[in-house]
């Protein structure tokens, strides 16, 4: 272990505070368990009335009158894929897919809810953007533009932490075996295969 | 020694877009068979029809809306619920919302058709309607469409456009005018009034 920890001290040295900050894991396992709660809990109450979820998806009108299937499938399979990209977030297995998903249905999610928003404020109906308040779909309910356009963006933030993160600790990823974090360290590989994958 | 997984030096592998791509569809794919496979796995009555055009309305089978449906006025609607006619079933009330809206409320005596599932009703309203004189269809009032939606459930089963009246203020105009409810099932007599 004694000769192992200088390359890890040289390797540290060189890289940014950022980087440290990641290698430590914690920044990871936070955003990991944020958005992994957030999002199991937006998914799972919209999985048991997917008719629901589906008359709140056509009020965006984002498709066309003939894609009603897709428009199905999208009521009746979104809300699960949120609650999946949770659980592997939280237990920490595709991690980096996991957060990708996240990223695009956030930046979709946002793109549409503010687009819709601004629309429903053109109407001259609300004195103030923060008037503009309706159910987006999200799991919440009604809720007020002004609060959900930061939220979703700073969720949108933090799901870039999974998707860089170069960090595997705490994660069931790490248990199942992932490279070394430093040149020669082999910390993260059983130490069977370590002696095995060692030059003799 | 800590087990290697909680060890600062456990890292991911380095980011390659094929390995990305097949992630990143993964856990799409993964959502995406569990969401299906779940709902074939419910009985047929309360199954997702994901094949099904929910929101096929007159206007959208090519028909014009404004032939098809005839709408009640609020004021009208108070007659009606006064009158004898609804009192011995030749004038009724459908609440097109779904079981939880309509348990928890409905304009007394209403009968329920929920749109999306409406094989589950549409038997015992079917004879119901055939001895009615005027059918009054209502949701939850404002932008809601299920009462159109409900009323082209009847006509396609055979119901008389010409009986079918849509009640646009629906439980919320109700509702506001302090109007009795009645909870539970049709005939409970369980009532509440107005927000109660």
């Amino acid at each position: 272990m004694a000769m192992n920890s200088k390359p890890i001290q040289s390797d540290n040295a060189r890289v940014g505070w950022i980087r440290l900050l990641d290698r430590s894991g914690y920044p990871l396992l936070i955003a990991r368990f944020v958005l992994g709660v957030l999002f199991i809990q937006m998914g799972w109450s919209k999985i048991d009335d997917p008719v629901a979820f589906l008359k709140l998806l056509r009020e965006y009108e984002m498709f066309p009158t003939g894609a009603f299937v897709f428009e199905n499938i999208i009521a009746l399979t979104l809300p699960w894929i949120e609650v999946v990209c949770g659980v592997l977030l939280i237990v920490g297995l595709f991690v980096r897919g996991a957060g990708l998903t996240l990223l695009l249905m956030l930046t979709a999610f946002t793109i549409v809810i503010t687009i819709r928003a601004i629309g429903m404020y053109k109407t001259g109906d609300f004195k103030s953007f923060c008037d503009v308040a309706f159910d987006c779909g999200c799991g919440g309910g009604l809720i007020g533009m002004c609060r959900k356009i930061p939220e979703n963006f700073g969720l949108w933030l933090l799901s870039w932490i999974p998707f860089l993160s170069a960090s595997r600790r705490f994660c069931l990823a790490g248990v199942l075996g992932n490279r070394p974090i430093s040149v020669g360290e082999d910390a993260c590989e059983s130490p069977n295969v370590t002696a095995k994958s060692k030059p003799t | 020694m800590l087990p290697r997984f909680l060890q600062s030096q456990c890292r991911a592998q380095p980011l390659r877009v094929g390995r990305l791509g097949a992630e990143t569809f993964a856990v799409v794919a993964i959502g995406a068979i569990v969401g299906l496979v779940g709902n074939q796995l419910k009985e047929s009555g309360n199954r997702f029809d994901v094949t099904r055009d929910y929101f096929k309305t007159a206007k959208s089978s090519g028909a014009k809306e404004v032939e098809i449906f005839q709408y009640i006025e609020h004021a009208e609607m108070m007659e009606v619920y006064q009158s004898p006619a609804y009192e011995v079933g030749q004038c009724i009330f459908i609440d097109a919302r779904n079981d939880a809206a309509y348990s928890e409320k409905h304009i007394p005596g209403a009968y329920q058709l929920d749109h999306y599932f409406a094989d589950r009703y549409i038997t015992e309203l079917l004879p119901v309607c055939a001895d009615a004189e005027r059918i009054i269809v209502y949701c939850n009032g404002g932008k809601c469409e299920d009462s159109k939606l409900a009323a082209m459930d009847l006509i396609e089963n055979g119901v008389l456009a010409d009986k079918i009246f849509i009640y646009l203020g629906g439980v919320v105009a109700w509702s506001e005018d302090g109007l009795p409810f009645e909870r539970g099932e049709r005939l409970s007599g369980d009532m509440t009034y107005g927000d109660e």
